[in-house]
């Protein structure tokens, strides 16, 4: 077999003369193929073992952070690749006028109008103008759209690329256009595509709220530790653990997320020498999904200093878990006064789950203001007055705050209050709260997005004067698709169609897991027409019997069997109620005529001195006009007379 | 896409010997499969954990800060900062520190400060991990810092990874060994392949420094194969199959490149991996490859001295046809073998 590769290289001004350049035109599949034999021998293993040392830099700034590290090492890559490309086509090109690739498919540059190889000049800039067009387009495209099948690194090189074994003609009518449709086409797309980018970026400035929550989402919310501690009273707490119990408190407030919270506790573990207690603490909180490791967090607390905060936290989460209330009491009060901010966070929760509203404010009050938990504060002491019937202190301090807020605290509590006023009847939508909430959704549809706000809204329109238009356009606007649902089903009962409209419901019943499954079983408990009907509910109701709005739609019962004359389902419900949140001053309004209606008047009286006897009877609370018969029969009790 | 080609896959009776490597492979990686999967699955599933891994990036960092001199400036200083407070480091140490050697077993016997419970917790999860990589297969045959029993520098050629790895290095290794042994005979291709396999190993352990991570896989003694076949070969044609991503006559077939060129290309290709490569990171045992190739070259170049003869002047003609036509390819496809001559 003959050796090929002691074959001498043929110099293109030894190659025949008698084929013209337009006689001899290269194939745009040759160039193509050359083309890939260039990429895949010479230009990759050149490129990279040339930048091989560079990528290696570049990985180890990447790794450690060194951004002006990366960037120099990324762009010396990119150059020195660009470089090691740009010699090898110039000199090949210049010495023996083709590249590998073109040396194996028969090709030679030529200068288009000396017919002969191009010189140095030339080829480098060909070589050059080749760059950029691969980096801006694909190369050969324009091959088809000169007369020629001139590339554009050719016509601005002035060569052209000829076949000594393959030649072809010029481009037919179909190729050009085929080129031209193509060039077409990229640069329609790349219009579209800059006006979308353009587009976005100013949507995205437009939109403030997105900012603030695109922040959110990429964690930057951690940074509120940090400004908390730079409003902080004491200055001490920059640093260490006095810094964690500050994110300690902001957590128990709901303020920052368990993410927040571990990347403070994190921060913290790695530079400590010794043992923390309350880092302890907080690692039991951030593992709270695995209870094995965050039981070992809190069994250590402990040993080391038995009186110490942390460690009576520690036996508090404890006795929490085991719902033992009055061991947890006791713990609180064993270190009241002396408390650590985070603590009695955690107490005023405890005491608001234990509707002791009045001892709540109290605490509240023994605790040192900080502006970083005033909204959790504010909230809470709103809740409390509200729960204690002081309807007018709750409404004053909740618009009060509402101005010390931020954005998404005032939206909140003005959607919790307004929630709490409907609930008590239509004729409150025209309260500050309503009216407050009423101008956060008018301005901000993207509020809808959060399904407890989108709840309110839908709980206000129902009450305005042309809820069925109202519900109608707010459906459009509802990006949820059960809340939706929810929405059309009351629409269809106001269009007179209760059928259709029981029939959404009892769908959302069975699809939901969510506040929607519970809305819809309380609609049907509102539009229930007959004792046979409620009871059906009821037996359903009885059967659940946990979570949080098992005493909502309990109350919902109850009020139906109240207002359907059902006194003595109504007393047997309520009595299940007495000890849940939603046992106010009204409900035991209606459980005292209930019992005294269904012929219980010693029941009636118990539950008549206990209304007197709870927190809402304070000088300032003051009973509904309505609530006559509820006065006229209060007062037979009392004296112990018959009303008849 | 470019692929050496030479005779294919020559057959069983014509290249035993190579045959014979193949199906010990084969069964090997067989027999170890099953557990491979099971024990991989349980060691990523403990690697998944976040309490583990940044547990034990904060408890690496204080190690290296205790054994400095042990550790690249690199590792130094993602320590440092990890030792600062910068939690965004914690993952790629924690991940880290399961391929230090030093660590795994000095660590678990060291007194960390800060936080005990990671700690105690790290020390009971990496006594479990030690008992994990006593079942892989990986590491019960493989080559790692912690276990370099002579035996060992053998059985990790015989040792797979998975499918793909194992694909990837015997079809190189039929295509080249078969095609050698027809040239050579097959006990020079046996001695060859072992002596290549724990060569390169040697030059793996001192070039890429010893981990706890396992080398396993033919690749180095391959390698070695490969070399002494391009050395065979320096200046004679080597027949690749090519595709030039294009469905038409005369963008596929065979191509001819001297075996230096072939040598070339993959030298440079192992190079830019090696150099390109964070020590720490490496996934590709690149420096076990460009062992192989070197004492498949120095090999080669032993025995034309000893033979009195110049790389690639006299081949002995294989006992296979050379580069013998293969059907349809053949038939559609002008050989490429005379193109400089046009």
């Amino acid at each position: 077999m003959d050796d090929p590769f002691f074959q001498p290289v043929e110099k293109p001004q030894e190659r025949p003369q008698a084929l013209t350049p337009e006689q001899s035109l290269a194939s745009p599949q040759d160039r193509l193929a050359a083309g890939i034999i260039d990429v895949c021998m010479v230009m990759a293993p050149l490129v990279l073992l040339i930048i091989a040392p560079f990528r290696k830099v570049m990985m180890e700034s990447l790794l450690i952070h060194n951004e002006s590290r990366f960037v120099v090492s990324s762009v010396v890559m990119v150059l020195l690749g660009l470089f090691a490309v740009w010699i090898y086509q110039s000199f090949m090109h210049a010495r023996y006028g083709a590249t590998l690739g073109k040396l194996l498919f028969g090709l030679r540059v030529v200068d288009v109008h000396s017919k002969k190889s191009p010189g140095w000049t030339a080829s480098a800039w060909r070589s050059a103008f080749w760059l950029v067009e691969t980096i801006l387009i694909f190369p050969h495209l324009s091959v088809f759209s000169h007369s020629l099948r001139r590339c554009w690194h050719d016509r601005f090189a002035d060569t052209m690329v000829v076949s000594h074994r393959k030649p072809v003609g010029r481009p037919e009518f179909w190729e050009k256009a085929f080129a031209n449709g193509v060039f077409a086409a990229l640069l329609a797309f790349f219009l579209v595509t800059s006006i979308g980018i353009f587009k976005g970026i100013l949507d995205d400035l437009e939109d403030q709220s997105k900012v603030l929550s695109l922040l959110e989402e990429n964690g930057e919310l951690c940074s509120a530790v940090g400004n908390a501690v730079r409003t902080w009273p004491d200055e001490k707490v920059s640093y260490g653990s006095e810094r964690l119990s500050v994110a300690m408190a902001m957590f128990a407030a709901g303020i920052i997320s368990k993410t927040c919270l571990a990347q403070e506790a994190d921060h913290l573990s790695a530079q400590l020498r010794d043992e923390e207690p309350l880092l302890y603490l907080a690692q039991s909180f951030i593992h709270s999904g695995n209870a094995k490791l965050s039981n070992e967090y809190l069994d250590r607390v402990c040993n080391f200093d038995k009186n110490s905060d942390s460690c009576v936290m520690s036996e508090i989460i404890n006795a929490w878990s085991k719902e033992d209330w009055e061991e947890v009491d006791e713990l609180f009060s064993k270190i009241k006064g002396k408390t650590t901010l985070h603590i009695g966070v955690w107490a005023i929760r405890h005491l608001m789950r234990q509707k002791r509203y009045f001892e709540a404010l109290t605490y509240m009050e023994s605790l040192s203001p900080q502006k970083t938990l005033a909204p959790f504060f504010n909230n809470q002491r709103v809740k409390a007055l509200w729960n204690l019937n002081r309807f007018s202190e709750a409404r004053a301090l909740a618009m009060g705050s509402l101005e010390l807020m931020d954005l998404y605290d005032s939206v909140d509590m003005a959607s919790w209050l307004c929630s709490e006023e409907l609930e008590q009847g239509c004729s409150n939508t025209a309260s500050l709260s309503c009216r407050t909430f009423d101008n956060y959704m008018k301005n901000g549809k993207d509020l809808l997005v959060d399904s407890q706000l989108a709840l309110v809204r839908v709980q206000q329109l129902e009450c305005e004067s042309e809820p069925q238009e109202n519900l109608e356009r707010l459906v459009r606007d509802l990006p949820q698709k059960r809340i939706r649902h929810y929405v059309e089903g009351l629409v269809r009962y106001l269009d007179q169609d209760p059928d259709e409209a029981r029939e959404e419901m009892r769908a959302l019943m069975d699809s939901s897991e969510d506040d929607i499954k519970w809305l819809a079983q309380r609609k049907l408990v509102e539009w229930s027409e007959s004792e046979k009907q409620l009871d059906s509910y009821y037996s359903s109701w009885r059967s659940q019997e946990s979570g949080e709005f098992w005493p909502k739609l309990g109350r919902s019962l109850f009020n139906q069997y109240y207002s359907l004359g059902y006194f003595g389902k109504a007393l047997e419900i309520g009595r299940d109620l007495l000890a849940t949140p939603v046992a106010n001053a009204d409900f035991y309004r209606k459980m005292v005529l209930s019992a005294y209606h269904g012929g219980k008047r010693k029941e009636a009286a118990v539950l008549l001195q206990a209304y007197r006897s709870m927190e809402w009877n304070s000088p300032e609370t003051r009973i509904p006009a309505s609530e006559e018969e509820f006065q006229v029969i209060a007062r037979l009790l009392e004296k112990g007379g018959d009303p008849k | 896409m470019i692929f050496p080609f030479l005779n294919g896959i020559v057959s069983w009776t014509k290249a035993p010997v190579t045959w014979m490597i193949f199906i010990l492979n084969a069964l090997v990686l067989a027999f170890s499969y099953n557990p491979l999967l099971v024990t991989q699955y349980e060691l990523e599933e403990k690697l998944k954990d976040d309490f583990f891994i940044e547990s034990q990036g904060r408890l690496y960092a204080q190690f290296i800060e205790a054994n400095p001199q042990f550790y690249s400036p690199l590792v130094r200083d993602m320590s440092r900062r990890v030792l600062d407070g910068d939690t965004k480091k914690l993952q790629l140490l924690g991940n880290l520190a399961t391929r230090n050697k030093k660590f795994i077993e000095e660590g678990p016997e060291m007194e960390f400060r800060g936080d005990q419970v990671a700690a105690d917790r790290w020390k009971r999860s990496v006594a479990s991990l030690q008992m994990m990589k006593s079942k892989h297969p990986s590491y019960m045959l493989g080559l790692n810092a912690q276990d370099i029993d002579v035996w060992k520098w053998f059985s990790y050629i015989f040792v797979h990874s998975g499918l793909v790895h194992f694909v990837g290095n015997m079809l190189f290794f039929l295509i080249f060994a078969g095609f050698l042994e027809t040239i050579v005979g097959g006990l020079a291709v046996l001695v060859l392949f072992l002596s290549s396999g724990a060569l390169s190993a040697g030059f793996f352990l001192y070039f890429s420094g010893a981990t706890a991570a396992p080398l396993v896989g033919a690749s180095g003694a391959v390698s070695g194969i490969m070399a002494y076949f391009c050395f065979l070969y320096w200046n004679k044609p080597v027949r690749f199959v090519y595709w030039l991503f294009l469905p038409l006559r005369g963008y596929f077939g065979f191509i001819f490149l001297p075996g230096w060129v072939v040598f070339a290309l993959w030298l440079v290709s192992d190079l830019a991996g090696y150099l390109s490569t964070v020590s720490e990171l490496g996934g590709v045992a690149y420096t076990a490859h460009l062992g192989g190739e070197v004492i498949g070259l120095f090999v080669g170049l032993l025995i034309s001295l000893i033979r009195g003869r110049y790389a690639g002047a006299e081949v002995p003609a294989p006992e296979v046809e050379m580069y013998k036509p293969i059907p349809f390819v053949d038939e559609l496809v002008p050989k490429r073998q005379n193109f400089l001559k046009n």
